[in-house]
């Protein structure tokens, strides 16, 4: 189930959080559960097992670790690998078959299923917990319901935050009556989240849309406005998911991380990795950055590591080798900045408006191989196809003031009067209203991270 | 000095209130359906889910369906859309826009190759009824008014010229544009793609000039009008369009016989004024469309015309009906047999007839292929 849809806005959301309040302290997680499954089956019932068997293995996993002995280092290391069993087979064995395949003489034939909502997300989640458990940073749940609560909190359950365990388990654990003012506060972040994806993300990616579907009659600035249009997209949309799942959270009375802190007002890449996706970032560093051997090792390492980090990340956000490719190029960008820029006198000494403009430069190129299109793309922001087509200057006369709506949200600091100051009252109803015309008017267009 | 005064914690009222307005649309929505059919978008709305399988799982995306068509206040909430879709600099995204003080399609989708085919295949099968023929292709309403609208769009609009003067080049074609030109804003209405009466009005009398008859006047007519139309440039723009039309008919004054072969149906008249004030109130002409329909006046000239047409010859034919004494019209969506068929099967035909739309005439594939 997504967010944004009748379904939820109309039903799910407001029985939860209703149903939520009115319960007794005892049934309130139980509830919960019972309402994250649904959200998560209501696309394929099937998918209830996977989440399940994600549930089952992780808990039980980390309790027979807690029994020590020799065997506790074999039991975390199956439970790891059983972890990722789905994860490769789901997302990752189609793109391992084609690459074969590309490359062997012997053929694979197998068929690959769809690849089930979030499963990078909750797998990444429970893997954490099975690891801080293994290290002894985290307690082993022993109820069953409050580690498949968090396992499987619907606000964050397909697209994020990653939450680590320990950020949720002493709340979990309380899970006391939400209060008016969280309730009025998560309720504002939520609208605010669906407004960035309804109203910003849909629209400029209709936009986007036009201009990949043909980027010979794009041109060159059809090309460079799409791919303008498609940075804004990709962050509305996950910034917006991210908003509506902590708002959803802080109505259950949950706190969790944030996951974005205006990254295209970073000015430098190193800056914007420390505020998009927070929680994925701080995952692969913990997990992953760390153990290789972190920053204490000598510089060459340190920039191998980063190489391998920066290729996983990429694998995380799609199989595909233009994602490899992706993670790649911020690695090589990250250890330039480190080794050549940050902390150069004359680096810092250049206009903030300046840096900033070159990272979202850098990061919007960035975002050009994500997408896949590659030759194409390449070939109109290069002026390959010439002019533009009057089709296409028209869309791009229409998007234009959209579009700066975009880059004002994204590039200009918020006023001082305004920072860390919830929405206007008056605000989340208008904005929900909006949104409710928008989703009547237009359908409802799939989350672009759902698919990781 | 008196202490600042503090903001009093939100004790959650207004949002539980928000809440329950949203449970209540839901619940409204899934426990008291409306209509199946939505009279301003023209269309049937998606059904109940169907009983859910797990092998064939579409529950998600019926009662998504579901909800969406039947969602309280949908119209005004699309009006909402729209219109902050047009005020944001949007509209052309809209399925007709405001241009130039009317609500107009957008652009035709130009095909030069499918126009150059149709023309040889009009004229294949004029040869073939043995008559001379003739072909209206009205411009659109957007080219109409291209002059007057913003220099971005009137580019857009401009690419449709190669299609007017590749009709040109065809003996056959009646050209309208610079007549329509000159008549003023009222030869379409402002709320729908088809044209006026007036429109009609001026494409008969240059189609009676072209097969040597003289065009009665419009008061040799009996009219009649009917206020309150909104058409299809209304319902695909979504927009709270104040404006409404005046839909106007003009039939000859008795003695027609109207037979719809669809339903054998046969009828002393032409308009249907009970329509006029319905969902599709073009449908004041002959009832709507139909895949052959003959109208007889015995008081007109004698000889046969076959029409072969769109939706556009509606308002039309009862006005041929005035110089010819048996009009036979088929609309190929509407009618199982090819064009070939209907001719051999007319019998004795005085001229041949096409209507059509510029978008029916290059990208209608039924008529490409009905006119094989």
């Amino acid at each position: 189930m997504l967010f944004c849809s009748f379904i939820f806005l109309l039903l799910l959301m407001p029985v939860t959080l209703l149903g939520y309040r009115l319960l007794p302290e005892r049934g309130r997680l139980p509830f919960l559960l019972a309402v994250s499954v649904l959200f998560y089956g209501w696309a394929s019932p099937l998918w209830i097992l996977l989440l399940a068997f994600s549930m089952v293995l992780n808990w039980g996993g980390a309790l027979l670790m807690t029994r020590g002995g020799r065997r506790r280092r074999w039991v975390f290391v199956l439970t790891l690998a059983l972890n990722l069993l789905p994860l490769v087979w789901f997302k990752y064995a189609g793109f391992l078959r084609d690459t074969w395949n590309s490359l062997a003489p012997w053929p694979l034939s197998f068929a690959t299923p769809p690849l089930p909502a979030g499963i990078s997300f909750f797998t990444f989640q429970a893997m954490s917990y099975l690891i801080d458990v293994w290290r002894g940073k985290a307690k082993v749940q022993r109820r069953f319901t409050v580690f498949a609560v968090y396992l499987s909190l619907f606000p964050q359950l397909v697209a994020g935050p990653i939450v680590r365990y320990t950020d949720l388990e002493a709340q979990l654990l309380e899970h006391p009556r939400p209060t008016g003012e969280q309730l009025t506060n998560g309720l504002r972040r939520f609208c605010a989240g669906l407004a960035k994806k309804l109203l910003l993300a849909d629209s400029v990616g209709r936009f986007w849309g036009l201009i990949n579907a043909d980027f010979a009659a794009a041109g060159t600035l059809g090309a460079w406005l799409g791919l303008l249009a498609f940075s804004f997209q990709i962050f509305f949309d996950f910034s917006g998911y991210s908003d509506m799942a902590l708002g959803l959270g802080e109505c259950l009375g949950l706190r969790m991380p944030e996951n974005f802190l205006r990254p295209y007002t970073s000015a430098s890449i190193t800056e914007f990795w420390r505020r998009w996706h927070i929680s994925l970032s701080s995952w692969f560093k913990e997990y992953v950055y760390i153990p290789l051997g972190g920053s204490h090792c000598a510089r060459w390492r340190r920039d191998v590591n980063m190489l391998i980090v920066w290729a996983l990340t990429g694998l995380w956000h799609g199989a595909g080798w233009h994602f490899v490719l992706w993670g790649l190029y911020f690695a090589v960008l990250l250890v330039a900045e480190k080794r050549l820029l940050l902390g150069r006198a004359w680096y810092e000494r250049l206009p903030h408006a300046l840096r900033q403009g070159v990272t979202f430069l850098l990061v919007m190129l960035g975002w050009g191989l994500f997408s896949g299109f590659g030759t194409p793309l390449l070939t109109g922001l290069s002026g390959g196809y010439g002019a533009s087509s009057p089709e296409t200057l028209v869309r791009c006369a229409a998007f234009a003031p959209l579009l700066l709506l975009c880059a004002c949200i994204s590039f200009l600091p918020v006023p001082a009067r305004l920072r860390g100051k919830a929405l206007p009252r008056l605000a989340a109803p208008v904005l929900m209203l909006l949104c409710l015309a928008a989703l009547a008017a237009q359908g409802y267009a799939p989350f672009v991270y759902f698919q990781f | 000095m008196t202490a600042k005064k503090r903001k009093a914690p939100s004790s959650g009222r207004a949002a539980l209130l928000g809440l329950s307005l949203l449970l209540a649309a839901g619940l409204y929505a899934l426990f008291f359906p409306q209509s199946d059919f939505s009279t301003w978008e023209r269309r049937y709305l998606s059904s109940a889910p169907s009983a859910p399988s797990v092998a064939d799982w579409r529950l998600d995306s019926e009662v998504e369906a579901y909800l969406s068509d039947r969602v309280p206040l949908r119209h005004i909430l699309v009006n909402v859309d729209s219109s902050v879709q047009a005020l944001t600099g949007r509209r052309t995204q809209l399925g007709a826009w405001p241009a130039a003080g009317a609500l107009v399609e957008e652009p035709l989708t130009v095909s030069l190759n499918s126009l150059e085919r149709r023309l040889k295949q009009f004229g294949a099968l004029a040869e073939e009824a043995g008559c001379a023929w003739s072909l209206i292709v009205p411009p659109t309403h957007g080219y109409l008014l291209r002059e007057r609208m913003e220099p971005l769009l009137s580019a857009l609009y401009e690419r449709e010229t190669p299609v007017y003067e590749a009709l040109s080049a065809e003996p056959a074609y009646l050209p309208l544009n610079s007549l329509f030109a000159v008549a003023g804003d009222d030869v379409y209405y402002q709320t729908d793609h088809h044209w006026t009466l007036k429109g009609a009005y001026l494409a008969y009398s240059a189609f009676c000039a072209e097969a040597g008859r003289t065009p009665l006047t419009l008061a040799a007519f009996r009219a009649s009008e009917y206020g309150g139309f909104r058409g299809t440039t209304w319902s695909r723009s979504g927009l709270p369009w104040p404006l409404t039309d005046t839909l106007r008919g003009a039939e000859p004054d008795g003695g027609v016989t109207l037979t719809i072969s669809d339903n054998g149906e046969v009828y002393d008249h032409l308009l249907f004024p009970e329509q006029a004030g319905g969902w599709d109130g073009y449908a004041l002409y002959l009832n709507g469309n139909h895949g052959t329909l003959t109208i007889e006046n015995p008081a007109a000239p004698e000889g046969t015309l076959l029409v072969f047409k769109d939706s556009f010859a509606n308002c039309l034919l009862p006005l041929l009906s005035g110089s010819w004494r048996t009009v036979i019209a088929v609309d190929a969506r509407y009618e199982g047999r090819s064009f070939r068929q209907v001719i051999s099967e007319a019998g004795q035909v005085d001229r041949l007839l096409f209507v059509y739309s510029a978008d029916s005439v290059m990208n209608d594939t039924v008529v490409a292929r009905k006119a094989r």
